[in-house]
């Protein structure tokens, strides 16, 4: 088995889980990746990408399956004790807290840190120096990029394994996604393996390693994310639903 | 023997008016999952609607239509549906506990109302001097209540087939889909909002002809009979009952109205002077308790509601790690 | 007009103390506690056991602070239980309200909080009578500080206002200084992304009762010194909470606190014109009024 060849890493195995015990958005959902590996999950609207992403960080029910992490099975952990042990997600939405500060989002964020949050926090401005001259100043007054950072900065400030993005560009001017996608290769360097749902399927590909192709709630396709990327199938399957929600998103 | 009889009247003839008050509340509350924290005063504008347009003339205040019977009761039904549109307009749009706290509200306002508005509705002494309907004619006062209870019955009978016919409706169907699921309610092309400002009033108008009812039957009104309890008991009633059930409702309504009279009785035979004080305390801790022992243990109540369709899912419900930001 | 200005923002500081616990709960938990409104009574009438048990352990305790009717046994009866209506308050939630919420939606909490407040209060009338009481009988004379226009304030008064100044800014330096306070306004702003971050739900949900519960204390006590006790103290004063939290825009702290006083002034103001007998419909028409206009409060963010 695949899991026996990755010994450390993010490994999810035949994950069922849903808002609703017994009403599962995923089903029997696998995968695999190592440390320093950027993957992707793409697939249609509906297709279960941030159910996955929220099941593995500990916030729906589980109804099987498994998901460990460094050999380490971590289903059934609350999020805010996943969140000290390594896993860090960054939601779609609402991924700040709009009424605080930047210093208090990030000293908040790093309450779960081992090391002092000042050491914590300082090495994140560094990182995100657009952060530090925004330092005082109310997150919500934020642009949309720098929301991301602000929001990406505080999953990291507790030196994660793991990093969750559930659509790190949406809703962000073209540059600002390059920018975020652009940032991903010198965090996975640090040994933390990223796994990514993304909308924006050519950008995203472009910086991962792999990815996963999930269409209603189940596991269709992995491989290799260059191969993908030439994929005509894929290129069916995902631009199709792009057509159909570029529609709706018109009709609204 | 006339007496236990009369007695039976009495006790089955109030009951059942509650009971129409009952009906109302499951279709707000059971069907439909809209907390209704002021029945009480829905049920006092039935009461003083009623009174007021079917009375005799008033020397000090305004009223005193002397309108035909149905005309009044009518009347008053109307004016309990006027105060729930009010409401109900201001609040269904909103996170769902506003409506409970702006039916608190409502029957705070009322209660301020009746005891000073004098010239509208006489103050705390109440409206006195109404004519029962047909009293005249049947004379013996005994056969009058007889005959006063099978009206209320038939009432609640016709109360009971509206409903019935209501909720197998595919309205009926469609507020148990904005009870369990706003989504899945808005999919079907319907405005939530709308749905349950309809069930609300319709429950309030129901509340306001139980109301209405019960002043009939006393042939006056005032505020000592629209003491805040009231809403309480109407809760147990439906909760003991099983609330979604019109039966359990019916049912619920009985044995919670016999256990507030029959405690009342025995509270009084066996407190000592100095204690009688206390009795309404206990009675009332008694339907407290019943209240929240029903919602921790029994939530179904007696004869839980039967589902006839696909109950749709609750989305995550009550899940500690439930999204809140999403205001409805 | 002065004095009702000063009546209202007394009485509105005291409700803002009420309505911040309120509008916490009822943001994290989502439902509106209407059982609130007893931890008020409970925090005064504990308080009154309390400080006649310290009275009789040393005549000394008994001694009045200069000028007040308020004595250091009260003083220490008020820090106890404050404490204690914390834990009490913690302890409905576990007996009663968490049940409810693993089972059933918010609105069942709603109405168990109903037969709470109904329980409660009747509970405290048959323990402690149904007549109203004073912490003590001893008539406290106002000062007049201006007769023309009319301005008469007791000391006591005085007392209360400090009172509830210095529990506000101590809660605002813990929320605004402290990483616990942080936490505490991030769940409550965001519950999911809290959790993601470190925060645990259960111990934020425990820490908002507990803090609920004593600020609901120190207003029954303030409220008793004004007034009086009575078991339906609370009942009377529920609908004002809501108010003042409706106003402030559910979740808002600052919001609650600034609601409170707006209530308290817009009651005692709405008195010149209304006749007294309506007083208690007042803040049903305001919360009607913002319900209309803005929904989400004065201070409320739109969500």
């Amino acid at each position: 088995m695949m899991a026996t060849q990755l010994s450390t890493g993010l490994h999810v195995d035949e994950l069922t889980a849903g808002y609703v015990p017994g009403m599962p958005i995923i089903s029997d959902v696998s995968l695999a990746m190592k440390h320093g590996e950027i993957v992707c999950i793409i697939g249609p609207n509906g297709a279960g990408k941030s159910t996955l992403l929220k099941a593995i960080a500990g916030l729906l029910s589980v109804d099987s399956g498994t998901v460990s992490l460094d050999d380490r099975v971590i289903t059934g952990i609350s999020p805010d004790r996943l969140s000290q042990s390594g896993v860090a997600l960054v939601p779609q939405l609402d991924n700040i807290f709009r009424t605080m500060s930047v210093e208090q989002n990030l000293r908040l964020a790093a309450r779960r840190c081992e090391e002092p949050w000042r050491q914590a926090v300082d090495d994140m401005l560094t990182l995100f120096p657009v952060l530090a001259e925004r330092y005082t100043s109310r997150a919500g007054s934020l642009s949309g990029g720098q929301r991301q950072f602000l929001a990406i900065a505080m999953a990291l400030v507790a030196s994660p394994s793991l990093l969750l993005l559930d659509e790190p560009s949406a809703g962000l001017s073209p540059k600002a996604a390059q920018e975020v996608l652009g940032m991903l290769p010198g965090i996975a360097r640090t040994r933390v393996a990223i796994l990514m749902v993304e909308q924006n399927v050519r950008a995203a590909l472009t910086v991962s390693d792999r990815a996963y192709v999930l269409a209603e709630g189940r596991n269709q396709h992995e491989g290799d994310a260059r191969a993908l990327m030439n994929d005509p199938v894929l290129g069916e399957i995902y631009m199709g639903a792009r057509r159909v929600e570029a529609h709706a998103a018109k009709s609204v | 023997m006339i007496g236990i009889i009369s007695y039976l009247a009495f006790f089955l003839t109030i009951a059942l008016i509650l009971a129409i008050a009952v009906l109302g509340l499951n279709l707000q509350w059971g069907h439909t999952g809209l907390f209704n924290g002021g029945i009480v005063a829905f049920f006092g504008a039935g009461a003083y609607g009623m009174v007021l347009l079917g009375g005799p003339d008033r020397v000090d205040g305004l009223g005193g239509f002397s309108l035909s019977y149905p005309l009044a009761l009518l009347g008053g039904i109307a004016l309990s549906g006027l105060l729930a549109l009010i409401v109900g307009l201001a609040t269904t749009r909103l996170r769902h506990d506003y409506l409970a706290i702006a039916t608190f509200g409502v029957a705070i306002a009322m209660e301020s109302l009746m005891r000073n508005a004098t010239w509208l509705t006489g103050g705390a002494t109440g409206l006195r001097g109404f004519e029962r309907p047909l009293e005249a004619f049947v004379g013996n006062a005994f056969a009058y209540n007889l005959l006063f209870m099978f009206f209320v019955l038939l009432c609640v009978s016709l109360v009971y087939l509206f409903l019935e016919t209501l909720v197998h409706s595919p309205f009926g169907r469609l507020l148990r889909a904005v009870r369990e699921n706003e989504r899945a309610a808005r999919s079907l092309g319907k405005s939530p909002a709308a749905v349950r400002l309809t069930a609300f009033v319709i429950g309030a108008m129901l509340m306001g002809l139980s109301g209405a009812l019960y002043a009939t039957f006393y042939a006056f009104i005032s505020p000592q009979d629209l003491a805040p309890i009231l809403t309480f008991q109407i809760w147990a009633m439906l909760i003991v009952g099983g609330s979604g059930n019109n039966k359990g409702a019916v049912v619920g309504t009985l044995v919670v109205w016999g256990a507030w009279v029959g405690s009342g009785w025995l509270l009084t035979a066996i407190a000592p002077t100095h204690l009688q004080l206390y009795t309404g305390s206990i009675q009332y801790i008694l339907v407290g308790s019943i209240i929240v022992f029903s919602l921790l243990w029994r939530p179904r109540g007696l004869l839980p509601e039967k589902l006839s369709t696909h109950s749709y899912p609750l989305p995550e419900p009550g899940a500690p790690n439930q999204q809140t930001g999403s205001a409805s | 007009m002065l004095q009702s200005l000063f009546d209202g923002i007394l009485v509105g500081s005291i409700l803002s103390l009420g309505a911040i616990g309120l509008t916490l709960i009822m943001h994290i938990l989502r439902f509106a506690n209407f059982s609130h409104a007893e931890l008020i009574s409970m925090g005064a009438y504990f308080t009154l056991t309390l400080d006649a048990v310290f009275t009789a352990f040393s005549r000394a305790l008994a001694s009045k602070l200069p000028m007040l009717s308020v004595s250091i046994s009260l003083l220490l009866a008020m820090l106890a239980a404050l404490l204690i209506t914390g834990i009490a308050a913690a302890i409905i939630d576990r007996l009663v309200f968490k049940r409810l919420r693993e089972q059933a939606g918010p609105l069942t909490m709603v109405f168990a909080s109903f037969g709470i407040g109904l329980i409660i209060r009747n509970v405290i009338g048959l323990v402690y009578g149904l007549k109203s009481v004073h912490y003590n009988n001893d008539i406290a004379f106002a000062i007049m500080i201006s007769s023309d226009p009319l301005l008469l304030v007791k000391a006591d008064q005085l007392f209360i206002l400090a009172l509830t100044l210095l529990v506000m800014v101590s809660l605002h330096l813990f929320m605004s200084r402290t990483s616990v306070g942080f936490a505490l306004k991030a769940i409550s702003e965001n519950p999911v992304l809290a959790q993601i971050n470190g925060i645990n739900l259960a111990s934020m949900v425990r820490l908002a009762w507990l803090l609920g519960g004593a600020l609901a204390a120190v207003a029954g006590v303030c409220y008793a010194l004004n007034n009086q006790l009575s078991p339906v103290m609370g009942r009377d004063l529920v609908l004002s909470l809501f108010a003042a939290a409706i106003v402030g825009g559910i979740g808002s702290i600052y919001g609650a606190a600034l609601g409170g006083l707006i209530v308290g002034l817009a009651s005692s103001l709405a008195l010149l014109v209304i006749p007294t007998g309506y007083k208690p419909a007042i803040p049903f028409l305001i919360i009607l009024l913002v319900l209309y206009l803005r929904p989400n409060g004065l201070f409320g963010e739109e969500r």
